[in-house]
């Protein structure tokens, strides 16, 4: 490098008098050499430029959004929301992976052949159960013990989460279900669905949440199984009775749930 | 913060890993120049400050893309320009075109010499050129756009980028034969 | 000055085990170590004090609320920072959004404020640098520093560490006191460890719990003080020690009830701590 910015030449750059090739010239030469950059630095406004590296700041730091989130937000979830949500087990990619596999697979046997489609009936109402099972609680949420210590209310995380867990794995199974089969039946598994996951949230605040919602699983499939034995068809689980029923409990447990009574016990220290 | 004297290549290398302290870096030692010199092709400051924002924010997240060839500055002026270019898009605003070199009146011996370094005889006949002529030639030539691009930047349909660019051609062949 | 936290006759029983056995302590401003030995107790006792667990029977006063109480409860956790035996951290997370995931769960919900803050809480741990890494991706260490820094956010008044140095080489380890010796400025730390070391390094009181019981608590040269004249060099080990090992210079260390002519060392923490125990577990002199 032969020649070096002069402080004329700086100041005649830096406000803008400095002429078209002469201006070339210092921009040539400023991508070039260091030092001179340096020495333009002193001269430039450094109000501007702290206010933008304050913007890139914000900008750069700010947690780069999941596609969970980004959706949420187009959505118009407020952006904390979105964050809780977004850190979700239930709702990460591999979790809704799984979900949307096992249902995959099973509408695939139900096209194929008409016992298969009972199996899907039957299967069909656990998966949005198991999807709450994976929304809040010890052993599904890596920071469970350090959420527990915050300020939080515990009600409205598990609330936050069970609903949007509950929306994706209920439109995920519908959309499935109408696949499977036509007309009515294809919501057929929704109240039953609905029924058990108020059980599980009733239930959750005696025990962990994973833990409720295996139990409520459990009961369910040993009731298929009792069915079966008894050589009943599986489809009367959902027949008109079935659904009045489940109705009825879906109902009961909201309003346990939602009970504002009920909502201060909601955060249990066991 | 205490005086760091790490090559921008290495801070480029940090920056692709996380680094934020290397970020910082980068733009103490290039954010003025990259403002000063969008600003001489941009009236607008706000929409200048936004571009420079842009700009780094782009250099954090492609840091991994930087391919180690050629100065990092020319890296990071080729991501500002193009930057300011859809900016303009979005938002046609004034350009700032070059200032007439006509208003520099007092070349000093000195200074003809310096500039005849860096680009000889030609940089007289640049000086002659008039300002929209100037505008294209340095949008294209010294900025590295396209003509798509200049088109953009300069708020001047392609085809009169193109026209403009022989012209200037022209005259300066004719000005250095 | 009062006490940042006072626990009378504190008992938890799991089904097997009773963990605490009726567990009475003053905390206040500065360093405590809670020192004792694995199945001492320890992490329940912390879990107590963060209000994660709720305790059989006793009560529990912190920065002079009632864990009990809901409403108070949740003021306490607006005061405590609290880092786990076992920091988890969600899948995919960075550093800062991290922190910014803690910070949300601590009611901090002004955007622009909460992410300065979370800056100068990573900042104070050392960890500007890897704010943009994914925390999976760090060393033990480092990812501890950043439960740390979750711990921070807010500016508790009540800090709980537990067993904050396990697992961590000594370089590490080093860092880390270093940490939590600025964090106990202005501020009550309570950490666990059974590292005499750290106790010795960092603490203005200690704690030794052992068995669900606290069996003292004083500052460390009190606890060094307990083997006054108990510890000595002998060729092999002596007669009347209860404990005794061989040193590196082959010499045997001494404790228990020095014989005539033996002539006492000054004793270490680590003198004291063990004696203490020694006596408890029942080992004789």
């Amino acid at each position: 490098m032969t020649w070096h910015l002069d402080p004329a030449q700086v100041r005649g750059y830096a406000d803008g008098t400095t002429g078209g090739a002469r201006a070339a010239s210092v921009e040539a030469h400023l991508l070039a050499c260091a030092d001179c950059r340096g020495l333009l630095a002193a001269a430039a406004p450094t109000d501007r430029l702290t206010a933008v590296w304050n913007a890139v700041q914000e900008t750069v730091d700010s947690p780069r959004r999941s596609w969970i989130e980004q959706l949420l937000i187009r959505a118009r979830v407020p952006e904390d929301d979105a964050r809780l949500l977004a850190a979700t087990p239930a709702l990460q990619a591999s979790w809704l992976l799984a979900l949307v596999g096992v249902l995959a697979f099973a509408t695939a046997a139900a096209g194929a052949d008409d016992r298969w489609l009972r199996i899907f009936l039957v299967v069909a109402p656990l998966v949005p159960v198991l999807g709450v099972a994976g929304a809040y609680g010890r052993g599904i949420d890596p920071t469970y013990e350090l959420t527990r210590a915050t300020p939080y209310p515990t009600v409205r995380l598990l609330l936050l989460r069970v609903v949007a867990v509950l929306t994706v794995s209920v439109i995920v199974t519908a959309a499935f279900s109408s696949v499977a089969t036509q007309g009515w039946d294809a919501l057929a598994w929704l109240l039953p669905s609905l029924a058990m996951v108020g059980l599980v949230l009733v239930l959750s605040r005696v025990v962990d949440l994973p833990l409720a919602a295996g139990a409520v699983a459990l009961v369910y499939v040993i009731a298929v199984f009792g069915l079966l034995l008894r050589r009943r068809d599986v489809v009367d689980l959902f027949a008109r009775s079935g659904q009045l029923v489940s109705l009825c409990v879906a109902a009961a447990c909201l309003a346990v749930v939602l009970s504002p009574a009920r909502r201060a016990a909601f955060r249990r220290v066991p | 913060m205490p005086a760091d004297d790490r090559p921008d290549t290495d801070l480029v290398s940090a920056a692709a890993d996380g680094d934020r302290t290397a970020l910082e870096l980068l733009y103490r030692r290039h954010a003025p120049w990259l403002l000063l010199r969008l600003q001489r092709r941009c009236a607008d400051p706000g929409l200048v400050d936004e571009v420079v924002q842009d700009t780094f924010v782009a250099v954090w997240r492609g840091a991994g893309r930087y391919d180690g060839r050629g100065e990092v500055a020319a890296w990071i002026w080729g991501i500002g320009v193009r930057r300011l270019v859809d900016a303009l898009r979005r938002r046609p605003h004034g350009i700032q075109l070059p200032v007439s070199p006509a208003a520099e009146v007092d070349l000093s011996a000195e200074e003809r010499v310096l500039l005849g370094v860096e680009y000889g005889d030609l940089a007289g006949a640049l000086d002659r050129l008039s300002p929209e002529l100037h505008a294209v030639v340095q949008a294209t030539v010294l900025d590295g756009l396209t003509t798509g691009e200049a088109s953009r930047l300069l708020g001047i349909p392609q085809g009169t980028v193109k026209t403009r660019m022989m012209r200037a051609r022209a005259q300066l062949r004719e000005e250095l034969a | 000055m009062t006490a940042t936290v006072v626990t009378q006759d504190v008992t938890k029983r799991f089904v097997r085990t009773q963990a605490l056995a009726g567990v009475s302590l003053s905390l206040s401003s500065g360093v405590t170590g809670l020192l004792g030995p694995n199945g001492a107790g320890k992490t329940t006792l912390l879990r107590i004090l963060a209000t994660v667990l709720a305790p059989d029977s006793g009560s529990v006063r912190t920065l002079g609320l009632d864990p009990a109480n809901p409403r108070e409860q949740t003021r306490i956790r607006r005061s405590l920072g609290y880092l786990p035996q076992e920091p988890g951290f969600q899948r995919g997370f960075s550093v800062f959004e991290f922190v910014d995931y803690v910070a949300i769960l601590k009611e901090m919900t002004h955007a622009r404020a909460r992410h300065d803050e979370v800056r100068r809480v990573i900042d104070s741990v050392d960890l500007t640098l890897v704010s943009g890494k994914r925390v999976r991706a760090l060393s033990g260490g480092m990812r501890r520093r950043v439960a740390l820094a979750a711990a921070l956010l807010g500016d508790p008044s009540l800090l709980v560490l537990d067993e904050p140095t396990a697992g961590l080489d000594p370089e590490q380890r080093l860092r880390f006191r270093e940490l939590v010796s600025r964090a106990g400025e202005g501020r009550a730390v309570v950490l666990s460890t059974h590292q005499t070391e750290d106790v010795a390094a960092l603490c203005q009181d200690v704690v030794v719990l052992h068995e669900g019981r606290v069996r003292f608590q004083g500052t460390p040269a009190q606890l060094a003080g307990l083997a006054d004249g108990r510890v000595w060099y002998a060729a092999a080990r002596g007669e009347g020690a209860a404990l005794a090992w061989r040193t590196g210079d082959g010499r045997h260390r001494n404790l228990g009830t020095p014989p005539v002519g033996a002539e006492p060392v000054p004793p270490t923490l680590e003198d004291g701590y063990l004696l203490l125990l020694g006596s408890a577990a029942g080992v004789a002199a």
